[in-house]
């Protein structure tokens, strides 16, 4: 158990250090959500005030700016969450891969340690932007519940923690990581109701929607952040992050060591 | 002496395919045929052969990177396939070449990265960094970030990490190529002194450099086309070539002129071209006797073959090789 806590940390310090922490990169970080807000807000300001409703559920309407943003924020995460995924790219890019395998580290500490890097490097731009658009005017936000929004957001970066680390078992797999990732997006992007409610789109495509813990994650944060809805309001929403994220870890806990004796199997642990 | 590395029968075939979908075409390799060998603790062993012979398959099998398609081997005991982590405690890699490592870490970074993954306790681990550090001589460029180290500080790292865990084995897989000849030098004198006599460590050292493997090896297995063609000390090696004569010319012309000649010459034994740059050709030939090479000489400057350079000499593995293969090293 101490080991695995040493390679998680190993992991995530590495990560952190490579990719953070370093002057280059670091004014960037600080700039990056004040740019976002920034884009937000001028590209949904025609709307401000004008009154728009979406309705997401038979009874309940949210203004079409929070709606978006809302989702445009949880989206975001998921988005970088996948790039972290990617971090075996790029370990396989530098060499690293091999060397890394060739320890007696447990595989799922170093998945966990990847994505939990990932997850740190972003998730405080993800406050961020949440804070900055809570203060923003005009945005719609109504919070009744506060837990309800940290169950919300909580269980969202949890599930998503999950779904950066079965990404991250098949890019161990496979040496067209960056390619998965870039065509696993539009998708996504369109099943996960980021920019229309979910229960608009034919029943087949409900179904599918329904098996992504992006849809629940930007359901139960819009219905937060912006509908004031309660805990009691998105179980269910949570109840389904909370599952999916479980799943996923121990579906990569298990996967990481099937692929890795493919990849030696095959020999695609090198990147030439 | 107990065994540290053990190989029997191993093999290992590569399948890749090519062509776009309706005509994907299937293809194996036979990269590593039937190889067997065991190498004593302690024992600096090298495994030459030129490039595709089979060497990093080998080095790979046996770092539990890849698996056999069949056979097996051990290291320290311990079955690399059934028992990949008991290996991986035991065994370290270290590669040619400047990557492998995180060039936007310094090196003492990298160094406690690789030894948190080997479960190395912090306190042990601090304290042999700074040893290791030290050792490889850049103790006072620890601190530096690692994409500012030359060629040959980043190859000494390399070796620095292949060492966080106190390895008993050590693989090292042409780990001086590309490297400054001064450098290499240094790098060889290290794995002679520091690895072998003072930490008694198990060395497997693949190269293509027939003096590396000669200067350094206790004994050296040849590997040719994924088979080991012989295996002996470097002495004994080289005296199974012994009454031959090695011969080595450099040639204007085409290999495709000069071979002919050579299949018809007597007291030839073995041969071997490579084409140069320039249209030069070096023909290294092992002769029986000296009234051979003043015979193969005589006819090579009798069909017009201007010679730029002559040389005869004590045969050396690069000829044990020729004999074996009918083939240059590089």
């Amino acid at each position: 158990m101490l080991n695995i806590l040493s390679v998680v940390i190993a992991e995530v310090r590495k990560q952190a250090l490579q990719y953070f922490f370093q002057v280059r990169t670091l004014f960037w970080n600080v700039i990056l959500p004040f740019a976002m807000v920034a884009t937000f807000y001028f590209m949904y300001l025609p709307f401000i005030g004008k009154g728009i409703l979406i309705s997401v559920e038979p009874l309940v309407d949210l203004p079409i700016v929070g709606f978006l943003v809302a989702g445009q924020v949880i989206y975001n995460l998921y988005t970088n969450m996948i790039l972290g995924g990617g971090f075996f790219d790029a370990e396989r890019e530098q060499q690293t891969l091999e060397i890394m395998l060739l320890t007696p580290a447990s595989r799922f500490a170093v998945l966990l340690g990847s994505a939990l890097a990932g997850l740190l490097l972003n998730v405080w731009m993800f406050i961020a932007l949440v804070l900055l658009i809570a203060l923003t005017p005009g945005v719609g936000v109504n919070v009744q519940d506060p837990t309800a929004l940290f169950g919300s957001l909580f269980l969202s970066v949890f599930s998503l923690l999950g779904l950066g680390m079965c990404l991250g078992c098949i890019f161990v797999l496979t040496r067209r990581g960056g390619q998965i990732s870039a065509s696993i997006q539009e998708p996504i992007d369109f099943l996960s109701g980021l920019r229309f409610p979910v229960r608009i789109l034919p029943g087949l495509l409900q179904a599918f929607a329904s098996v992504l813990p992006l849809t629940y994650g930007i359901r139960a944060t819009r219905l937060s952040l912006i509908g004031g809805a309660t805990l009691l309001d998105i179980s269910v929403d949570l109840l389904s992050l909370l599952v999916m994220g479980l799943l996923s870890m121990l579906l990569s806990r298990h996967a990481i060591a099937v692929i890795e004796r493919r990849a030696k199997k095959e020999g695609t642990l090198t990147l030439f | 002496m107990p065994v540290s590395i053990e190989t029997v029968d191993l093999t290992r075939i590569y399948r890749t395919t090519s062509g776009m979908l309706w005509r994907r075409k299937q293809k194996e390799i036979l990269a590593v045929d039937r190889v067997n060998f065991s190498i004593d603790r302690g024992e600096l062993f090298g495994l030459l052969g030129p490039n595709g012979a089979g060497k990093t398959t080998t080095v790979k099998i046996l770092a539990t990177l890849l698996e056999p398609t069949s056979g097996s081997a051990f290291v320290e005991g311990f079955d690399v396939v059934k028992q990949p982590r008991r290996v991986q405690e035991r065994v370290n890699m270290v590669t040619g070449g400047e990557r492998m490592l995180y060039f936007r870490l310094t090196g003492r970074e990298n160094l406690r990265y690789f030894s948190d993954l080997y479960g190395v306790p912090r306190s042990i681990a601090k304290k042999r960094i700074d040893e290791i550090l030290e050792m490889v001589g850049l103790s006072g460029r620890g601190d530096d970030y690692v994409e500012q180290y030359s060629k040959g500080m980043r190859q000494r790292l390399q070796i620095a990490r292949g060492l966080v865990n106190d390895p008993l084995v050590l693989l090292l897989d042409e780990p001086t190529i590309g490297l400054d000849p001064h450098i290499a030098r240094d790098l060889r004198a290290f794995v002679r002194e520091q690895l072998i006599r003072k930490q008694g460590k198990t060395v497997l050292l693949t190269t293509h450099y027939m003096y590396e493997a000669e200067e350094l090896c206790d004994r050296v297995a040849i590997i040719d086309r994924g088979r080991i063609v012989a295996l002996d000390t470097p002495e004994k090696l080289k005296n199974s070539v012994s009454k031959e004569i090695s011969l080595k010319l450099t040639l204007v012309g085409e290999i495709s002129s000069v071979e002919p000649l050579l299949k018809k010459a007597e007291g030839v034994t073995a041969y071997a071209f490579q084409q140069q740059e320039r249209g030069e050709v070096t023909v290294t030939i092992l002769a029986e006797d000296e009234r051979s090479v003043s015979s193969v000489v005589s006819q090579i400057l009798s069909f017009g073959f201007a010679v730029r350079r002559f040389e005869t000499g004590k045969p050396t593995l690069e000829d044990v090789f020729i004999k074996l293969t009918s083939r240059g090293i590089d």
